[in-house]
């Protein structure tokens, strides 16, 4: 018996019913990469995921997929199940703000802190807390992608060993995510400003202030474009906000929308001189923010989640409160200053070596090795 | 006189042509739509499509405008006068957002044409700038010629107060002959009953008495809300408040009308007759007169109600100047930004009312919402435009 | 401004005025019926449309009649001026909820007990229940093509609304009990029941009855010459009255 399981709530895409392919969103990516990790020590990765469109078993590569038919409401009914039903060392890689059923000492992994909305409740978040202490009390250990999940445990439960939570950032491709041509050398002033906001539209991704600082760049600046460069979700309201203000923008011919596959992605990255990610809340260890770097490009980002533990305001890029203003006033120096592109450009780059994905994935065989007592 | 009309079907089906044929004699006749193949009588008329008009010029014509959804060019394209043409919802059409336009639009129009009756009835209530024109009965040259004479005093400016009053005496005399003629009918002493309380003319009160005796002679239902409330409109108008609030309390026996007589009863001790008086004319539909009554009473509660009926009555640039002057940021769960929005983006000031909602989002995601009304609005014009667009040939 | 709202649909201390109207009823059940209103009514109110017997006698023995107009001429061809007549009188005593009541009506018990729940109220302003037409005696009722009355609700329950606007028709038939403006108000239809004694009685009682009506209508202009053929029925459907527990 062989086989490994991780439980979660998405892999493959369940959502629209296209079981054939692992959705694009981070949380998929980065269990893809662990299914690699699994198979390279000779077990058999399997995970476990909701569906929405019916129970399934399906083999992708090297991983067999078993999806749960889930509703609305009954999702963590189903997650037990799935711990009731999966074989072999069990590792959790979602609901851990939620109160499931854990077979105790597995691994768990937290992929970032979704609660941390400064205007939601606080009752909401202190019954969070009680979730995870739960958590604490049945994981053996807890893989965590930024510092934040782990100063929130350290601030608000109680566990006896300091090294139960490991910090574990997201990683980053550094080979292939690189510069583009144009980084090289200086550009003159006037040539256009390619500014790219590389995240999927939506609220807590901050698209709402980044249109208002969107308005107000390209009508100071006629040097300045913007690319959207994510996807969106039809017939959903801030969609709807989304597409009535790109029609009815005076600017029109310098904005642009587009979503790209993974593959695709550094393309987007290699033609921006800027990118802009204004989360405002409920953000891991971006790895749009780190893809960005790699590719030379400085980021002005919201302070929120992982995207602290990335950017040293100043340095490698620049971190604010992801408000209009203030994303403003950091875009605008950067928009008219190509040299404090480039230096700050080039730190970011730099910064990437340390998240490359080899060390990532060095660090989690030792995890893994260790988990599945595993000769070294 | 320049006539732009924004129609509402292919010029083979478009219904509104003899009334067009009522307007003063213009010069030129533009209609927004395709060539119809045959253009053989027509021939004043030329035809173009919206993307072809050119928006420079628009304001030495005066737009004709046949449907609701054509709002932001009605009111945002420089015309020199609007006048609306008021229909009811097409099936295939969405009634709440056909009300809400229309409502919207008719506040902003130069002249709103009724096409029914009873929306006229209605409308009468609420608007300085109505006229009806009569389609449904036999002899209709007097009503028609009148359409002529409405026309030319917006063209000039002019106040339409008293063609409207010409207009109410002119159904008295229809009804008053029938009823001549036929006797007492529960509908046409109504009719009279309601013409005359338009004019502010004692006869109300009677006609009103013997319409309800009609209606219970006949076993009609709802007579208290349709006929007895009514009265005390009437008694209102004709000073007598006590006697009309009575009259209403006899009325009020749901949950919301008994809270409404409470707050009567509070404003009639505290001495508040204007309010007293707003309310009674609300309680009756009568918005103009509840506007009338209270509109020199600068208290906050005055600003209250006025927020609430201006709002509910689609009547939101009233609303806006009430809501801003007394600081009131929410009124019955609309924000001030989203009143302002949608105002902007009726006239065409679409990108202004994007901003102005996105940055009051920031507060108040709620106020995203209207952004799924301005999405329903823009489906409805294209609806339209393809609608309008499909003539034969393309 | 003092609005005098307060009486206005009053939820306790609601006096029940009982109406009638009378006419030689001496021999059948006014008596019983005057002592059966006087154990839960506060008042009575009475026109006596010229009877020429001992009927005003016996009223006058009710402490509870109040007040008994007794006219000299008959209205007997104008049903609808009696009513308005009684309901005019009625008025006059500043009642506050009046029940209309024929001679030889008797309310059930359970109707009784819940009179005072039906009038302390705001929410509804008349009651219509259930009449019953006992046939040849007082245990059965009848029931069949021409005699259905229970099978629908009578209004006989009414607020008093001062300044309401009262509008009694003139009709030749069909006359409604109370002002048909009632109709406008909300009501209550109240499974309680009624029991209507007028056609409960001897075969032969049956008969002049039925001439009576002949000669008063032969062209069956206000009533239908149909139901008025049916008093004659041999073998009318019974039904077997059960008193209901409170």
């Amino acid at each position: 018996m062989n086989e490994v399981s991780i439980l979660t709530h998405s892999f493959v895409d369940a959502y629209n019913g296209n079981i054939n392919r692992i959705y694009g969103g981070g949380l998929e990516r980065y269990l893809h990469e662990i299914c690699g990790i699994i198979a390279d020590l000779g077990r058999k990765p399997v995970i476990h995921q909701l569906s929405y469109c019916g129970d399934f078993v399906k083999e992708i590569g090297p991983v067999r997929v078993h999806g749960y038919n889930c509703s609305q409401g009954d999702s963590i009914e189903v997650f037990n199940r799935m711990t009731a039903e999966a074989k072999g060392p069990l590792i959790y890689s979602s609901f851990i703000w939620e109160a499931i059923e854990y077979k105790s000492g597995s691994l768990g992994i937290c992929h970032g802190i979704n609660w941390d909305y400064h205007a939601a409740s606080a009752e909401h978040k202190a019954e969070v807390g009680r979730n995870i202490q739960q958590a604490l009390g049945y994981l053996k250990k807890i893989v965590s992608v930024d510092s934040h999940f782990l100063t929130f445990c350290r601030a608000v439960c109680q566990y006896p060993d300091p090294d139960q939570i490991m910090l574990l950032p997201n990683a980053v491709d550094t080979a292939w995510f690189t510069p583009g041509a144009k980084w090289r050398g200086l550009e003159e002033h006037g040539d256009p400003v390619h500014i790219v906001y590389p995240r999927r539209i939506s609220l807590e991704r901050g698209i709402v202030p980044m249109m208002l600082v969107a308005d107000r760049l390209l009508q100071k600046y006629p040097q300045v474009h913007i690319e959207f460069a994510g996807e969106v979700v039809e017939n959903n309201l801030i969609t709807k906000a989304f597409r009535q203000w790109t029609d009815s923008s005076p600017y029109q011919e310098r904005i642009t929308h587009r979503s790209y596959t993974f593959q695709e992605m550094n393309e987007a990255y290699q033609k921006a001189d800027i990118a802009v990610i204004p989360t405002i809340f409920s953000e891991g260890t971006s790895y749009s923010c780190l893809e960005a770097m790699s590719c030379g490009l400085p980021v002005v980002a919201g302070n929120v989640g992982g995207l602290n533990d990335l950017i040293i305001d100043g340095y490698n890029g620049f971190c604010v409160s992801p408000t209009e203003e203030e994303l403003y006033q950091s875009i605008a120096v950067l928009v008219e200053n190509s040299e404090l592109r480039h230096y700050v450009g080039a730190n970011a780059r730099a910064v990437t070596r340390a998240f490359d994905i080899r060390i990532w994935r060095e660090k989690w065989r030792e995890i893994l090795r260790s988990y599945l007592g595993l000769e070294v | 006189m320049k006539y732009a009309i924004l129609g509402n079907l292919p010029w083979e089906s478009f219904a509104y042509k003899e009334i067009l044929d009522h307007l003063p004699e213009g010069e030129k006749y533009i209609f927004i739509g395709n060539n119809p193949e045959h253009e053989s009588v027509e021939c004043d008329y030329t035809f173009m499509n919206m993307d072809m008009w050119e928006v420079n010029g628009s304001s030495e014509y005066i737009a004709v405008v046949c449907s609701p959804f054509w709002i932001q060019q009605a009111l945002g394209g420089g015309f020199s006068k609007v006048l609306f043409i008021m229909d009811v919802c097409p099936v295939e059409e969405d009634q709440q957002t056909w009300n809400k336009y229309s409502g919207l639009l008719a506040e902003a129009s130069d002249l709103v044409i009724t096409l029914s009756e009873k929306t006229y009835l209605e409308q009468s209530l609420q608007r300085r700038n109505l006229y009806w024109w009569d389609g449904e009965h036999e002899e209709t040259e007097e009503n028609h010629a009148l359409l002529h004479l409405f026309v030319e005093h917006v063209a000039q400016g002019n106040s339409l107060d008293g063609l409207m009053r010409r207009q109410w005496e002119q159904r008295i005399q229809v009804y008053s002959r029938l009823h001549r003629q036929m006797g007492p009918h529960e509908t046409i002493s109504y009719l009279l009953a309601s013409y005359w309380y338009f004019l502010e003319d004692t006869g109300a009160a009677q006609a009103l008495q013997e319409s309800f005796e009609m209606m219970l002679l006949r076993e009609h239902h709802g007579t208290l809300h349709s006929h007895y409330r009514f009265f005390s409109a009437i008694e209102v108008q004709q000073g007598e408040i006590e006697r009309a609030v009575y009259t209403y309390a006899i009325t009020a026996v749901l949950p919301h009308e008994k809270e409404t007589l409470a707050r009567m009863k509070r404003w009639a001790a505290e001495e508040r007759l204007e309010l007293l008086k707003a309310e009674l004319y609300r309680v009756n539909e009568d918005y103009r007169r509840a506007e009338e009554a209270v509109e020199r009473d600068d208290s906050e509660e005055a600003a209250h109600f006025l927020a609430d009926m201006y709002l509910e009555q689609w009547m939101w640039e009233k609303a806006l100047n009430v809501m801003d002057r007394h600081q009131l940021l929410y009124k019955n769960g609309i924000s001030r930004e989203q009143v302002r929005a949608i105002l902007l983006w009726t006239r065409g000031r679409k990108h202004e009312a994007v901003t102005e909602l996105l940055r009051a989002s920031i507060q108040d995601w709620n106020i995203l919402m209207s952004f799924a009304e301005t999405d329903l609005l823009e489906q409805a014009y294209h609806r339209l435009k393809e609608r309008v667009n499909h003539g034969s040939g393309s | 401004m003092d609005l005098d709202l307060k009486k206005l649909r009053k939820t306790k201390d609601n006096k029940l005025t009982a109406i009638m109207q009378v006419r030689n009823e001496e021999g059948r059940m006014l008596e019983q019926v005057l002592k059966d209103l006087s154990s839960f009514v506060d008042d009575i109110v009475i026109v006596d449309d010229a009877s020429t017997d001992q009927t005003v006698k016996i009223c006058r023995e009710f402490p509870k009649v109040a007040h008994l107009l007794t006219l000299q001429k008959s209205h007997f061809d104008r049903e609808w001026l009696l009513r308005k007549q009684l309901w005019e009188l009625a008025c006059s005593t500043d009642p506050d909820w009046i029940l209309s009541v024929d001679a030889d009506e008797i309310y059930e018990d359970k109707a009784k007990a819940y009179m005072r729940d039906l009038m302390d109220q705001d929410q509804f302003d008349w009651v219509g229940f259930r009449l019953f037409d006992f046939w040849g005696g007082t245990t059965h009722f009848r029931e069949d093509e021409h005699w259905q009355i229970h099978r629908r609700h009578t209004r006989t329950l009414v607020r008093y609304i001062p300044g309401y606007y009262y509008f009694y028709p003139k009709m030749d038939h069909h006359v409604p009990r109370l002002p048909l403006s009632y109709a406008a108000l909300p009501g209550f239809l109240a499974e309680l029941r009624v029991k209507h004694y007028g056609w409960a009685i001897s075969r032969e009682q049956l008969e002049e009855k039925y001439e009576r009506y002949m000669q008063r209508d032969p062209d069956g202009i206000w009533g239908d010459l149909q139901q008025y053929k049916s008093i004659l029925d041999e073998h009318p459907t019974l039904v077997e009255w059960r008193e209901e527990d409170l």
